[in-house]
């Protein structure tokens, strides 16, 4: 075994030795994602249950017609209708005692029939919403819509099959989500947090791996190193190797607690999976040896590097997926190391990707280890001589 | 063996080695000794190849030393001033790890760590996290790294701070023995008394710069006589009169207080004197006193060695 295995050998070997600090290493990425799986997508219980949507309805109209459709609303399951009288709607909507008010104008039945039979002018459905709660708003005005369509179609045109059977729409709907086999939106949901943890893990201990370069170099074990006839690129190469091996090591174990206890399932290819993995654990060890080429001092630079890990994490999608950011965001995104890394674990474990799926996010990951090692390198090996 | 010649290191502003060259002989022990930041580290950083100079050059067995060639340094054992140890690993994992940098495995390996623990005497606790080792054996491992190379040349850098007298003594048996069997050394320390039990040449920094270098008699030589005669009298009327005696005898002498100084370089002549005097006038006390590295520092500098 040359120079550079032993340099390997010798940083596993100090990870086993702090067998507490390997252990809190694995074991605080999967309990936060336990915990974040059980806040985002409920408890043991595999079934989705939605809270209906509180909203408020007043109906100014008291046409047949209007009465049709607060009939509709009543009955359906995702929401929780409140009559009231049209000031107090207005009231509960602007205090945001509800999320949602709606108001009937008088007139509004005569007028939307006969706006269905062709006439020019169309009553106004004047809707009140609490612009904290858009995207609860947003759904409930998918069902009012729907409900009130409804409503209309079977009082106007009673004879249709579509007005006595089903909900009278001319259509019907069928939902896919768009995961992998076997996986519902649950598992998909855990198998996120799963994803997002661990790379948020590997990247922590990432800046260990920092800190034990700088602290060789505090103790002048750096000095008896770089004594020895090793080549420079070996001592860089031999931490970044260690920490793959050790991220690796990582990511498995909080995989493994995934499947084996919230249901996670690599429902893609295995390799592409376990590939992902690899260049993951490769790029938190090249992030690790940037922090360590950038900094000075332990107490300096560890502050900093938490920070900057958090942030990674964050705008990687580690805590909320990043299809929930701005489009703006999910670009600016791109040039976040943790985002590829996160995303390619999501394809390959709930989005059910093949290799060639994967590959972008596997090229992008490895992309910036390349990247960080040169730097790194670069840096290192300019300070060395000079130090 | 080891040629430097007019070294220069700068660190900014500061210059830390200013224009420093010395030659270490084969199989001798050569002290350098100053206070604290008087650029011996610095020095020690270009004689191994960790630090290019910013001027001047390091040929070892007529090699060129320099940080970018492996070739002159594979024997040129190295001890830093910290311990430079990883705490969590035992002895034996630590020796393990810096024997393999040097390329040494399988049952070589094993008879060299057998070797180095047996000269540190930590044979007995090899198996235990260096963590849990007192300073002086931390202090000892610290030097057994550096032998497994079986280097031609070692280097320490002050091998020696916060380690107790009887610790020291086990490091200076060791180095002793080392050197009877032919490894030559180069030792830094600010303690005088190190250099003196252990070195025959000696080099003094101050300031980036050597002050005075030779063997201990030419360093002494520096000062104005080499030993002190203290004599105590009763009274000052026959401090007087001591003093007046021994003038006579041609010897250079003070008189302080009741006391009188007698500074020489021939000690038995002057004792000779000394008892002349003592057969008329009765003295209180006698005491001699020779002169030290740390008063050679102070009459170059002005300034004490440990400040
Ligand atoms: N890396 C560095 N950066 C800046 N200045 C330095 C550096 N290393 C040493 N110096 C400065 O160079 C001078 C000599 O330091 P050096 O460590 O060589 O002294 P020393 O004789 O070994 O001291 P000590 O007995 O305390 O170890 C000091 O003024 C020190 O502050
Ligand atoms: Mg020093």
């Amino acid at each position: 075994m040359g120079a550079l295995g032993e340099l390997v050998k010798k940083d596993v070997r100090l990870f086993l030795a702090d067998r507490s600090a390997a252990i809190i290493s694995i074991a605080v990425p999967v309990g936060i994602a336990v915990f974040m799986s059980m806040v985002f997508a409920g408890g043991g219980s595999t079934s989705t249950e939605i809270k209906p949507i509180a909203i408020v309805v007043a109906d100014d109209d008291q046409s047949p017609t209007t009465n049709a459709i607060l009939e509709k609303l009543r009955a359906e399951e995702h929401l929780k209708v409140r009559v009231a009288d049209s000031a107090s709607a207005r009231k509960m909507a602007s205090s945001g005692e509800t999320a949602m008010a709606v108001v009937f104008p008088k007139g509004f039945g005569e007028r939307a029939l006969a706006a269905l039979s062709g006439a020019n002018s169309r009553p106004e459905l004047e809707t009140l919403t609490d612009p904290s709660q858009n995207t609860t708003v947003m759904a409930a005005q998918g069902f009012v819509s729907k409900d009130v369509v409804s409503a209309l179609v079977h009082e106007a045109y009673p004879e249709s099959p579509l007005a006595s059977d089903g909900d009278g729409m001319p259509f019907t709907t069928k939902t896919v989500p768009q995961t992998g086999k076997g996986t519902d939106d649950v598992t998909a949901t855990r198998a996120h947090m799963f994803a997002g943890m661990a790379v948020q893990g590997v990247l922590f201990y990432s800046i260990n791996l920092a800190m034990g370069f700088l602290r060789d170099r505090r103790l002048s074990i750096w000095k008896r190193i770089r004594t020895a006839p090793v080549p420079f690129v070996s001592v860089t190469l031999a931490k970044v190797l260690s920490g793959t091996i050790i991220g690796t090591i990582t990511l498995a174990a909080v995989f493994l607690c995934g499947i084996g206890f919230m249901g996670v399932r690599v429902t893609g290819s295995p390799l592409a999976f376990v590939l992902q993995c690899l260049v993951t654990a490769l790029m938190a060890a090249t992030f690790g040896l940037l922090v360590a080429s950038l900094g000075k001092t332990e107490d300096q630079s560890r502050g900093l590097s938490v920070f900057v890990v958090l942030m990674l994490s964050m705008l990687g999608g580690a805590w909320l997926p990043t299809f929930l950011m701005p489009q703006w965001m999910q670009s600016a995104t791109l040039a976040v190391p943790s985002r590829w890394a996160i995303d390619g674990l999501d394809a390959a474990l709930w989005r059910g990707s093949d290799l060639v799926g994967v590959l972008p996010s596997l090229a992008g990951t490895l992309g910036f280890a390349v990247l960080f090692f040169l730097v790194a390198n670069a840096r290192l090996k300019a300070t060395d001589r000079s130090a | 063996m080891l040629i430097a010649e007019g070294l220069v290191r700068r660190f900014g502003p500061v210059t830390a080695v200013d224009g420093v060259s010395l030659r270490v002989e084969e199989g001798s022990c050569f002290g350098l000794l100053g206070p604290n930041g008087a650029g011996k580290t610095s020095t020690i950083d270009m004689l191994v190849g960790l630090a290019k100079p910013d001027a001047g050059t390091v040929t070892f067995s007529g090699k060129l030393v320099t940080p970018d060639d492996s070739g002159a340094r594979r024997q040129i054992g190295y001890v830093p001033q910290e311990i430079a140890l990883y705490d969590d690993l035992s002895a034996t994992a630590n020796l393990q790890f810096f024997a393999g940098l040097y390329g040494i495995a399988g049952n070589e390996r094993e008879r060299r760590i057998r070797e180095v623990l047996e000269v540190a005497g930590l044979t007995d606790r090899a198996r235990d996290k260096v963590k849990h080792y007192s300073g002086g054996m931390k202090r000892r491992l610290n030097i057994a790294v550096s032998l497994l190379q079986r280097p031609k040349l070692l280097v320490l850098d002050e091998p020696t701070v916060g380690v107790d007298p009887q610790s020291r003594n086990a490091i200076f048996e060791s180095l002793k023995l080392l050197q009877s069997q032919g490894l030559t050394l180069i030792y830094t320390t600010h303690y005088m008394e190190e250099v003196e039990r252990l070195c025959d040449h000696i080099a003094i920094m101050d300031a980036g710069k050597v002050v005075a270098e030779g063997d201990l008699p030419s360093l002494y030589s520096l000062l104005p006589g080499q030993n002190t005669l203290t004599i105590g009298a009763a009274n000052t009327s026959d401090a007087s009169r001591i003093l007046a005696r021994v003038r006579s005898a041609g010897f250079q002498a003070e008189e302080n207080g009741a006391s009188v100084e007698i500074s020489t370089e021939d000690l038995s002549a002057a004792l000779g004197a000394v008892a002349e005097a003592n057969r008329e006038i009765p003295f209180t006390s006698l005491q001699t006193h020779k002169r030290t590295l740390e008063e050679v520092f102070l009459n170059l500098t002005g300034r004490s060695l440990r400040d």
